[in-house]
Parts: C-alpha cells; structure tokens; sequence
C-alpha cells in the first residue's frame, strides 16, 4: 500500500509538467523524503506521516492520513525572481493538483484528498554557499480504501 | 406524586469543559511525547524543550493548549533540507488520534509513544474524521 501509494504521488507530480506545473517548475527535481545529492533549486519533496488502519471486524475498510510536500528555493543569481516566491508558485500549484485528484493507486482507491492546511515559509542559511534556502509546505489529508 | 424538573445544565457544560480541557492537555502530552521521540539529538537541547507551557495549558476557561519547540533551529530540523518532520509527524499522529483525546477515550499515558503501534490497535471508523 504504501509503497503504491508513493509510486501514484511520484507520478501524479512528476505528471504535471505541463506550463506552471510542479514538474516544470521543480527545476531541480522532484523526489521522495529527501533530494537527491547535489540536486538544484528549487525541487519538491513528498513524505508520507502517520497513517492509520480502520478495520470492521478482521477487514480493513480504510487507511487514512497525511501526506507532508515541501518546496525548498534559493534566490535565483541575475534575475529579478526571488526564492520565496518560486515556492510560492510552487505551493498554489500542489494545492490545486491535490485538491480532489484523480490518482490511481495500486490495489487500493482513493476516496478523498485535499490539502489540509500550508506549513509556513521559513528560511535556513546555507554558509556553504553563503545563501539562504527557502521552504515552505503543504500537508494533504487523504482517505483510501483498504 | 410529582416529577421535580430541574436544570442542570450549568453543571453539565462545566463537567464537559472539565473534559475536554483534559482530552487538550493529553493531546498536548502526547504531541510532545511523539516529538521528543522523532527528534534529532546532538546535544539534546531541541529535544528537552519540546514542551507545552504551564501558562499554555488548557483550563475550562480557556480551551487550547500550545506544543512548542523552543530551539530556535526546530524549523530547519523539522521542514528543512535536513529536516525529519519530528514536529510535523507528531502534529499528525495526533491530529489522528485527537477525536479520542477529546471524547476521553484514551489518556496520554495510555497512548503510547509510538503512533504506528497505537494507530494499529485503534479502530476508525470508515471515513469518520477524527
């Protein structure tokens, strides 16, 4: 299930590559729990949170939880953009691919996804580079069957 | 023969505030316990000030009750390149499990420090939020 369930996240957002799409503008990649080494700016992390089991009698009827994607951008070098606002447009963009999305899910289906609420934007100073990584969040509620 | 009626409705809204005061405070317990439990420790200071202040609890007079992580770097250490969501993980362990902390279903020492333990001996019902 979850191993499904990640594969169907993975390619509903690499999927969306269309102009303003989080593939299009994760210039530097998209990818699971954490980015790949050397990976640019900026790029689009999903990780699973705790989900849970219901059960009727000795049958799982539902699985139900959050899924947590962030968006990590530096300020562009010669250009008038700025890094807030690449996950700024980042963001907006993940909250309309996950507000009621088709996703097919591998032995399972899902019931219900929207995004519950927006991790706010903060920043981390990167002294290697001597440059500030900016991040901000989303984390989406999801209900699947069995 | 008679029925005296009486309205006790007074008391019965502070008894329920009285609980739901207490299902907030074992939230709270819980959020801190599954934090504390997911976060990263060099020196363990970040993990020692996870906590909900004393001034922050919920009182029937005041119904929320603040988890926070003092150490100035939690933000990086939860969402950032690095981060191992210990703070947002926690936040949705217990987002999960908050309807029984309410209801008084479960106290925070009855939960258990382990979301993935506790979730699967808990029963949801099909698409009932928590």
């Amino acid at each position: 299930m979850s191993l499904a369930l990640n594969q169907a996240i993975y390619s509903k957002l690499s999927g969306d590559s269309g102009i303003g799409g989080v593939n299009t503008l994760s210039t530097g990649g998209i990818d699971q729990v954490i980015s790949r080494q050397g990976a640019g700016y900026p790029r689009t992390i999903f990780r699973e949170l705790p989900f849970v089991h219901g059960y009727s009698f000795r049958s799982r009827v539902c699985v139900h939880g959050f899924y947590n994607f962030t968006v990590q951008a530096v300020d562009p070098v010669n250009t008038s953009d700025e890094g807030l606002s690449l996950v700024d447009a980042i963001v907006d963009r993940l909250i309309v691919l996950f507000t009621d999305p088709t996703i097919s899910v591998s032995g399972s289906s899902l019931l219900y996804c929207r995004p519950d609420r927006t991790v706010p934007a903060t920043s981390e100073w990167d002294q290697a580079n001597n440059r500030n990584i900016y991040y901000k969040g989303i984390i989406c509620e999801l209900w699947l069957t069995n | 023969m008679g029925v005296k009626l009486i309205d006790n409705k007074e008391k019965v809204i502070a008894a329920l505030k009285q609980q739901v005061a207490n299902g907030l405070n074992s939230a709270g317990v819980f959020f801190v316990a599954e934090a504390q439990a997911n976060a990263a420790v060099d020196t363990g200071f970040m993990k020692a000030h996870i906590l909900v202040p004393e001034s922050e609890m919920a009182t029937p007079q005041s119904l929320s009750t603040t988890v926070r992580s003092l150490a100035p770097y939690s933000g990086p250490q939860d969402q950032g390149i690095r981060g191992n969501l210990f703070f947002t993980r926690a936040w949705g362990a217990t987002r999960l499990k908050f309807k029984q902390f309410i209801l008084g279903e479960v106290g925070a020492g009855h939960a258990g420090s382990d979301i993935i333990g506790a979730a699967l001996e808990d029963y949801h019902g099909p698409l009932g939020r928590p």
